[in-house]
């Protein structure tokens, strides 16, 4: 499912002394199949952005009047967001959506109810017992965790990680064909942020064609995703791949973005006049400099 | 134990001859949660100069928060005792030693008891009975400390994690701390929020002469202190300078932690044949490897 | 974001209202609905109409703010008004026409119960915006300091006034972020197919369920996490324990207090000396 926004605006509290325009004439296209980053600070419109996706916030009616004179457009796949007709329902069940904290919304007894909350929601009639039980055991084991150990745990007494693996288990457990993920390693140690990393990995072969990732870490960034938006005061910048988005160290400090060490390092080399071409791939990093190696060291 | 380490604050150190004063003491804690939980804390002993800035680092769960709240008695051993410059902390120095050690927590939103800026800040120095006037400059004092006077009478809920954060380190200087501890206080910030927190802190220590305790799972944050602690299992398992920490990558797997990206390229780099120095920050292992290209 | 919409914000602007002592408004929200109460005639209730108007003109509360806080009773207002008109009875005269105006069965209309729901309406309306004329102009700490100062009396016979007025400004913080706690977890669950807003009932209450353990266990941990942080910094309850802000008596409270007692005094006469009785 290809995503196509155009001319996409979008006003929080308006006609308040409160009123902040938080998407100011988005036009962004993802296709199937990428690892799609979002960049950009908090408040810059990046998670009103990714919340249109599947529904939670809908392009005000006022909105949707004017909307043939200004061209604004959201598609996903079939899907047209801006029709008062879109059964969002079914939407959901495609675009699959992993909030912050995701373990802040666990609530059921057992990991296995939990997961299947999800499975069951979205059944167009009452599934069977072993259906729902397949789709479980399936996204369990897709999130790396042990079905037969944690299925009639209490998901509270889970770690911090585990929790985390449960909740997006709760996500994917519908099969969407793109999973959306808003800082999905945040708070996590470090050695929990590299897992989950390489679990969307694994996700992006096995079950959801698209993911879509919003993400401080520019590090993460640069080392898994296709194309990056970059989101600023609620317009998008640019839309590149990361190893053209980086390129651009000074245009992203200017905009109070971070870059990823790898093009930290990079501009360091070349005020020593060495030229690194490279990704920004730590290995591919690595793997440019020492093909420079000079027979010094 | 020797009683002149529990009446003098001062004592000789025997590496250097020089006189130093421990600000905090854990002298052989001992600590659990009760019978049901697995997390066990033995024989603890950890001291930290004053004037130090100390990260602690460890997996979730490994005990560095239990470390932070037993310094000021939010916790109290089961055995051994905490000294605070000195003092044993007990139930009857409970307070004073409260006023001494600061704490700043993880949420950015659970810590403020006030929606106003200036009225959060008051909130310490309001409860141990201070002067209108002393307070208002205590106030003033705190805030400019972290750099956020113009927002006095601001509204807490519309700042941003960072500087909410900010207010919550003001909130404890309004008590003029000699220690302060940040329990992994940001966990939850964006990466400007973090560079903010800091700062700050750093300049706390460096101008203010604060002894930092700073709790954090964020390997680059413990780049910036004078030495680094690592707790697994309710243990200090490893305590150096950073560099040296850094230097035993593959312990540090073994406690869940993983190196600093700029250690984990030095080592790539290493592991193909290239001499680069252990370094930790862009400069200089930029200057390592142009050394190396000719 | 809920927590911007909430009915009776604070909204914060500069004005002669806004400065006064949170104490005096109090007084004062609970003099105007002594007055709106005595009142019995519309001249009397008119003068209550003039004074909240022109209290809104200086407080610099848009009319539009101050029509929502109306809106929100609206329904039950007309409601009580038009019980009021068909059931009333009453055979007082206002106007050339019959008493009563029109009669079937148990219902019957007339002048005088036409004119008691007018005002009733009217006293509910002036009731509702000068609370929210309170809330609006008067933050939430202050008004709780207000509040607190207000009972020390009650502090002779050991009722915790301190402590109740530090929950309410807890409550009065903590609301906002437990509304935007709401939102999110809702949100999180729609995303997993939950129907929140639909189906009877007893499907309400059991979609609930997923939204509200979330909620409750993210606010005991907050609890919990402000506890500790509330320790750290010395609390020990309300002894020995000093005041930043003092509430201080200024010339715009002794103008306000007039101008309220004033009020009063012209509704008590009128009320003794009507001078167009209903």
């Amino acid at each position: 499912m290809r995503i196509v926004a155009e001319h996409l605006s979008y006003v929080y509290n308006a006609r308040s002394p409160f009123a902040t325009k938080a998407l100011d004439d988005v036009s962004l296209t993802i296709e199937e199949g990428e690892f799609f980053g979002i960049i950009g600070h908090t408040g810059s419109g990046k998670s009103t952005f990714v919340q249109h996706l599947n529904g939670l916030l809908r392009l005000p009616s006022s909105l949707k009047r004017r909307k043939k004179k200004d061209g604004v457009v959201l598609t996903v796949g079939e899907f047209d967001l801006t029709s008062k007709k879109t059964d969002f329902r079914a939407l959901r069940r495609h675009v699959g959506m992993v909030f912050q904290y995701p373990e802040n919304q666990l609530f059921a007894e057992t990991v296995f109810e939990d997961v299947a909350f999800g499975y069951k929601n979205f059944a167009d009639k009452k599934p069977e017992r072993d259906e729902v039980e397949r789709a479980v055991r399936e996204a369990i084991t897709a999130v790396g965790l042990d079905y037969g150990a944690v299925k009639d745990m209490s998901p509270f007494d889970l770690s911090g990680g585990q929790k985390r693996r449960v909740a997006i288990a709760g996500v994917i457990v519908t099969s969407p064909e793109i999973l959306v993920l808003d800082e999905p390693a945040a708070g996590l140690d470090p050695l929990g942020k590299r897992e989950v990393m390489a679990l969307l990995h694994k996700l992006k072969e096995s079950k959801c064609k698209t993911v879509i990732v919003v993400s401080h870490d520019m590090d993460e960034i640069a080392e898994n995703c296709t194309n990056v938006a970059v989101f600023s005061d609620g317009k998008v910048k640019d839309v590149l791949p990361p190893a053209e988005l980086f390129k651009r160290t000074e245009e992203l400090f200017s905009l109070g973005l971070d870059v990823p060490l790898t093009a930290k390092l990079t501009l360091a080399l070349k005020q020593r006049g060495v030229e690194i071409d490279c990704d920004y791939t730590m290995e591919d990093f690595v793997a440019k400099v020492l093909a420079k190696r000079g027979n010094v060291c | 134990m020797k009683i002149g380490t529990v009446l003098h604050p001062r004592c000789y150190n025997r590496d250097n001859g020089s006189m130093m004063t421990k600000a905090l003491e854990y002298r052989d804690v001992t600590f659990s949660y009760g019978e049901e939980s697995a997390f066990r804390m033995e024989h603890l002993n950890f001291s930290v100069e004053e004037g130090e800035f100390v990260a602690v680092l460890g997996h979730n769960g490994s005990g560095k928060s239990t470390l932070a709240r037993l310094a000021n008695g939010l916790l109290t051993p089961d055995r051994g005792a905490v000294a605070v410059f000195g003092a044993t902390l007990t139930q009857k120095n409970l307070f004073e030693i409260r006023k001494q050690v600061g704490i700043v927590f993880q949420n950015p939103d659970s810590q403020a008891v006030a929606s106003i800026v200036e009225d959060d800040v008051a909130f310490g120095a309001e409860n141990v009975g201070l002067k209108r006037e002393e307070i208002g400059k205590r106030i003033d004092f705190a805030l400019r400390a972290v750099g956020m006077e113009e927002f006095r009478t601001a509204t807490i809920s519309r700042l941003s994690g960072g500087q909410k954060q900010r207010v919550s380190i003001a909130g404890v200087l309004a008590l003029k701390p000699k220690i302060m501890i940040l329990d992994e206080s940001t966990a939850m910030l964006d990466p400007r929020g973090r560079r903010e927190i800091v700062e700050v802190v750093k300049n706390l220590n460096e101008k203010e002469g604060i002894t930092v305790l700073m709790i954090t799972h964020f390997m680059e944050e413990a780049l910036l202190c004078s030495r680094a602690v690592v707790m697994n299992r309710g243990e200090i398992v490893m305590q150096d300078t950073p560099e040296g920490i850094f230097r035993r990558g593959e312990e540090l797997l073994t406690y869940n932690l993983a190196l600093p990206r700029i250690g984990e390229i030095c080592n790539r780099l290493r592991a193909g044949g290239m001499q680069v120095r252990d370094s930790l920050d862009v400069n200089t292992l930029a200057e390592e490897i142009s050394k190396c290209v000719s | 974001m809920l927590k911007d919409v909430s009915f009776g914000q604070y909204y914060p602007v500069k004005s002669f209202v806004h400065n006064l002592d949170p104490r005096l408004k109090i007084l004062f929200l609970i003099g105007y609905i002594v007055a709106i109460f005595l009142a019995k005639e519309f001249l009397a209730l008119g003068a209550c109409a003039l004074v909240l108007v022109f209290a809104v003109f200086i407080a610099r509360i848009p009319f539009g703010k101050v029509m929502r806080a109306v809106k929100g009773i609206l329904f039950l207002v007309l409601f009580t008004a038009v019980i009021n008109v068909f059931f009333h009875g009453g055979s007082a005269v206002y106007w050339d026409g019959p008493a009563v105006l029109w009669e079937w069965k148990i219902f019957r209309v007339t002048q005088a119960g036409i004119m008691f729901s007018a005002f009733l309406v009217l006293r509910l309306f002036l009731l509702v915006i000068c609370s929210s004329l309170l809330t609006y102009t008067t933050t939430p700490v202050s008004l709780t300091d207000g509040i607190e100062s207000l009972l020390t009396p009650l502090k002779w016979v050991r009722f915790p006034v301190h402590e109740l007025a530090l929950i309410m400004s807890i409550a009065l913080r903590f609301i906002p972020i437990l509304m935007d706690e709401t939102e999110r977890i809702m949100n999180a669950q729609k995303a997993r197919g939950a129907m929140l807003d639909s189906g009877g009932p007893a499907k309400r209450v059991k979609a609930i369920v997923p939204v509200l353990i979330p909620l409750l266990l993210s606010a005991f941990h907050r609890a919990d996490e402000l506890g500790d942080a509330m320790d750290a910094r010395c609390y020990s309850g309300g002894k020995n324990r000093t005041k930043y802000k003092k509430l201080r008596f200024s010339w715009r409270d002794l103008l306000a207090a007039v101008l309220l007692a004033a009020l009063i005094a012209g509704v008590v006469v009128m009320r003794y000396f009507p001078v167009f009785p209903l």
